[in-house]
């Protein structure tokens, strides 16, 4: 519908007679009686089509509706030399009450959040607020007062670090924004660290940079101390020599951890008498330690060609830190020599299978049997804790020492297997077969470029000699390869097995033979890089290496700063390793309260999922994602990251008055730029309009109303009964 | 009717004497493969026994009974990933395919030992494997293997290097990639372990005698043992358990 007042009534009238005059011109006058009639018809139903309507308003006396915001973010506790938060309180308290007579006062108090206030509580105001944002503040009071605002009085000192354009919001606001600065706009005396990079995590025993950005106000020239606190001891000083105002020194500290875990460190520079703030002077991270590499314990029941290639295979691989025993002498071997000319130690099982156990990532037994050497029930049950429950992972080679036939059946051991074994029935047959790949796309069968390389390559890869004939794989371990022809249980010997057990990954391999596969692609002229390679992905899968998880939270960075947008990708492979969009993923963020909140997660390019989240709280994060089959709701897996939120925030970092904004988006916005001491209100209330209607007192609708209608009806009475009288069809 | 029985039961009595592993392919057991070539490839048929026999008695190693013969450059050096090359006169001269098979073999992980079983100085088998040698590895000529070598102390903490002679206190190797691919001995570690048949040392030992002779063996079963573990006496957690002994018994 259409509202007209009363002066769109005449405007209507008078449309209606430049109609009528027309219509008497063309109609009337050369006697188109019919036509005129007909046209006038269809004139009134498209009038009544639009719906008019007549409003009577009220006369309205309101006030015009003005906000006044007023930050109180941190940087207003700035003292130039009176604090600049306190100097506002002072001035809303003076003008207040005048202000409430000229217009509808809304006052808000804006930093990070936008919120009403009133006067009542000024002694309760405080400048805490985190960030500065003034797009943001402007943005939401367009909202909260949409079609009634007249005018916004933004009391600030300008220091905005929100996401939101200040010029733009000022300018969609469509009412005259009156900026008042508070505070000095010169560069008051500071030092500062203004930025901080170090690692997301370092190596033990590895160096580490740390580089720290060092910014002074009043302190050009000046050699300052640049201390590094690891746990409040100080471990390094650096001197650096301030540069020229907003230029920033770098100074680079080398840390090498000697051990593992979490550490906490402090950058601070001395406070200095009149510093305008002291909080920016230092700054606390945390770095993580972790082991360089894979840690692998290796043992060997007796001598042979599996443990020399083997212990190559990994000793080559720089993600590997390899510690082994191989058993050279049995109880019933002969010494001819004694123990000085022997290069023999005594095997360590007990420092081995109970002290050390746990900080190894990935332990192998190959043809070895527990038996012999005086390794007891609760070292077996060790290792099995810690598969199940440390996440460590397994490997049992075959040999005649193994499985059954190494009486692991009725051990903590046989839990962990993921074929069936027993003690009496196996043996140990020395034939040689033909190895038969399965699952070639599981990523321990990955072992050339494209799949077509890979399948060539398992199919020319040389026999094996020797397998342990044990039983048929469990119930949820997956046969990657198996005999051809020797059955076991309802299929054939399952020769390469692996499985989950808790939190940890087990493979098994029947025969200890696949030095064979090397010097086999060798005899070829082929180098042996499908068999290293084949170990290397068994080693890293087994460890859930990076690159070999099935979910995957990756981010550009690992520090942030309060209200800086935490980025997060969640990265979802099937178990074929392809990147998977049909999963539901969930994502968890625990913050210093230790509080988890779950947060939204949305999906991207294909197996890619993101997540934001705006932190700022200071302190460690916890960030964990879940990801479940949609169609099934099984688990595809896990991962969980640690971030850090600094102690410095941009409120620290700039702190004079940042006049070319404020004057800005006075002058974007139709407004004026004033200082706190120069600001005069007429101006400023003469420039606001009521924008409001008065209310609604009477509402005729005329579209609605019989009168119409019966004249339509009486027109097409008229022109029937002319028609008729004239014999007209 | 009988005599078909017999045959039956004769057939069946060889069948069952054969090895399990009737293809000839090699397991994880050590064998003792010895490479043959035109030329005197044999100098010591039968010791096989006495060190195999010795290494099942001193070590915990898994053993082939029988000698393996390997014609040189064959597809069948790949069975075996450790070779012996002897030889006491001269050697021929190699074509590039052979050449380029054992370089492969090597490449592949395989130890070759190669020793002059002349027990002679300058003898027409060390000129002759020497040149052999350098035309496979011009790059990385024979480079005398340290006494804190893994070789050294894989099984016995070896503090000299002699044979049935001490033409030289050491023996040299090539390595590849950092690993030890290839022994070369002209001291005749081998021929210190030859019996006649009435079961008597073959040779004497010079200078040293019997005592020498003790070296040479525990010289051979490093070899062995080195082909089988690797580097692996280098590793960290061995080191100061052998320097502890090599300090208490620098002799």
């Amino acid at each position: 519908m259409f509202e007209f007042g009363e002066f769109n009534f005449w405007i209507l009238l008078a449309t209606l007679s430049a109609i009528i005059g027309m219509g008497y011109y063309y109609v009337v006058k050369p006697g188109k009686y019919l036509a005129g009639l007909r046209a006038a018809v269809f004139i009134l139903a498209i009038i009544l089509l639009m719906q008019p309507v007549h409003m009577i308003r009220e006369k309205t006396e309101k006030k015009p509706v003005c906000a006044v915001m007023i930050d109180n973010s941190k940087s207003m506790s700035v003292k130039d030399p009176v604090e600049r938060f306190f100097k506002v309180q002072q001035f809303i308290t003076e003008h207040i009450k005048s202000w409430r007579k000229k217009a509808d006062i809304k006052l808000y108090l804006f930093g990070k959040t936008t919120s009403r206030t009133s006067e009542e509580s000024i002694s309760e105001w405080k400048p805490n607020g985190d960030a500065t944002r003034i797009g943001h503040a402007l943005s939401e009071i367009a909202l909260e007062l949409a079609g009634k605002l007249s005018g916004v009085l933004c009391i600030s000192d300008g220091r905005d670090n929100g996401s939101i354009d200040p010029l733009a919001a000022a300018v969609k606001l469509n009412v005259p924004v009156y900026t008042i600065s508070v505070g000095s706009a010169q560069h008051m005396k500071d030092i500062l660290i203004s930025n901080l990079k170090a690692g997301d995590f370092a190596f033990k025993n590895t160096p580490l940079e740390v580089r720290v950005s060092i910014r002074g106000y009043g302190f050009s020239g000046k050699k300052i101390p640049v201390r590094l606190f690891k746990h409040k001891e100080l471990i390094a000083v650096r001197e650096v020599s301030i540069p020229d105002e907003d230029t920033d020194s770098t100074v680079r500290f080398k840390i090498t951890p000697k051990n593992v875990g979490t550490f906490s460190y402090r950058v601070a520079v001395p406070e200095y008498p009149g510093e305008a703030s002291v909080t920016n002077n230092y700054v606390d991270f945390s770095i993580d330690v972790i082991r360089e590499k894979l840690r692998v314990l290796y043992i060997c029941g007796q001598p042979g060609y599996e443990y020399a290639y083997l212990r190559e295979a990994l000793k080559s691989d720089p993600a590997v830190e390899l510690v082994s025993f191989v058993i050279l002498r049995n109880p019933e071997n002969i010494a001819f020599v004694q123990d000085h000319e022997l290069s023999l130690i005594p095997f360590p099982a007990r420092e081995i299978f109970l002290e050390k156990l746990f900080s190894f990532d990935l332990l192998i037994f190959e043809n070895f049997t527990y038996v012999r050497f005086g390794i007891i029930t609760p070292y077996l049950e060790n290792i099995r804790k810690f598969v199940v429950d440390k996440g460590g992972a397994f490997v049992m080679i075959g040999g005649q020492n193994s499985f059954g036939s190494g009486q692991y059946a009725h051990t903590p051991i046989e839990d962990l297997l993921p074929v069936k074994i027993n003690n009496t029935l196996e043996v140990f047959k020395l034939q040689a077969f033909q190895f038969k790949p399965k699952e070639l796309k599981h990523p321990v069968m990955n072992i050339a470029d494209t799949y077509k390389k890979n399948r060539e390559l398992w199919k020319s890869m040389p026999k094996l000699v020797g397998y342990n004939m044990y039983g048929e794989a469990k119930k949820g371990a997956v046969v990657l390869g198996e005999h051809p022809v020797e059955k076991s249980g309802k299929g054939f010997l399952p020769v390469l097995t692996v499985w989950e057990k808790g939190k940890g990954r087990v493979l098994v391999f029947a025969s200890n033979t696949t030095w064979r596969w090397a010097m086999g692609l060798a005899s070829e002229g082929k180098t042996a890089f499908g068999y290293t390679r084949f170990w290397r992905n068994a080693v890293r899968w087994l460890t859930k290496a990076e690159e070999m998880k099935l979910v995957l939270i990756t981010m550009d960075k690992r520090q942030f700063s309060p209200g800086e947008i935490m980025r997060i990708k969640i990265m979802v492979k099937d178990e074929a390793y392809d990147p998977l969009s049909q999963a539901r993923v969930t994502v968890n963020i625990t913050g210093p309260d230790g509080v988890p909140r779950e947060i939204a997660c949305f999906p991207g390019e294909v197996g890619e999922f993101h997540a934001e989240y705006e932190p700022w709280e200071i302190g460690t994060y916890h960030v964990s994602a879940e990801a479940r089959h949609s169609a099934t709701g099984s688990l595809i897996g896990r991962d969980k990251r640690k971030l850090d939120v600094l102690s410095f925030s941009k409120e620290n970092i700039e702190l004079n008055v940042n006049e070319g904004l404020l004057s800005d988006i006075a002058a974007k916005s139709g407004g004026a730029y004033s200082s706190i001491e120069t600001f005069d209100d007429k101006e400023f209330f003469k420039s606001l309009k009521i924008r409001q209607r008065g209310d609604v007192l009477k509402k005729t609708l005329i579209w609605n109303n019989p009168i119409f209608f019966g004249l339509m009806i009486m027109l097409l009475i008229v022109e029937w009964y002319i028609r008729r009288t004239r014999g007209m069809p | 009717m009988r005599n078909i029985n017999c045959l039956l039961f004769l057939l069946l009595f060889i069948f069952l004497s054969i090895p399990t592993n009737i293809c000839g392919e090699q397991d994880n057991r050590f064998s003792f493969a010895q490479i043959s070539y035109d030329g005197g490839w044999n100098p010591y048929p039968d010791i096989h026994y006495e060190i195999l026999s010795f290494i099942v008695t001193t070590t915990s190693v898994k053993v082939h009974p029988d000698k393996k013969q390997v014609v040189l450059g064959s597809k069948k050096m790949f069975e075996y990933p450790f070779l012996i090359l002897l030889g006491n006169a001269e050697f021929p001269v190699l074509n590039p395919e052979i050449r380029k098979q054992i370089i492969r073999y090597l490449e592949g992980g395989g130890v070759l030992f190669i020793e002059d079983s002349s027990g002679i100085a300058g003898s027409s088998f060390d000129r002759t494997a020497r040149r052999e040698i350098h035309a496979m590895f011009p790059q990385d000529p024979l480079q005398i293997i340290s006494r804190d070598h893994a070789v050294m102390r894989s099984f016995y903490l070896l503090r000299t290097v002699s044979g049935r002679k001490t033409i030289h206190n050491y023996i040299e190797g090539v390595e590849i990639n950092g690993r030890l691919c290839l022994l070369y001995s002209q001291n005749d570690i081998l021929g210190a372990w030859a019996r006649d048949r009435l079961g008597n040392y073959l040779y004497t030992i010079e200078p040293g005698g019997e005592k020498q002779r003790k070296e040479a063996v525990k010289l051979t079963a490093n070899i062995i043992l080195y082909a089988l573990t690797g580097t692996y006496k280098t590793d960290a957690i061995h080191i100061p358990f052998i320097l502890q002994k090599l300090r208490s018994h620098p002799y």
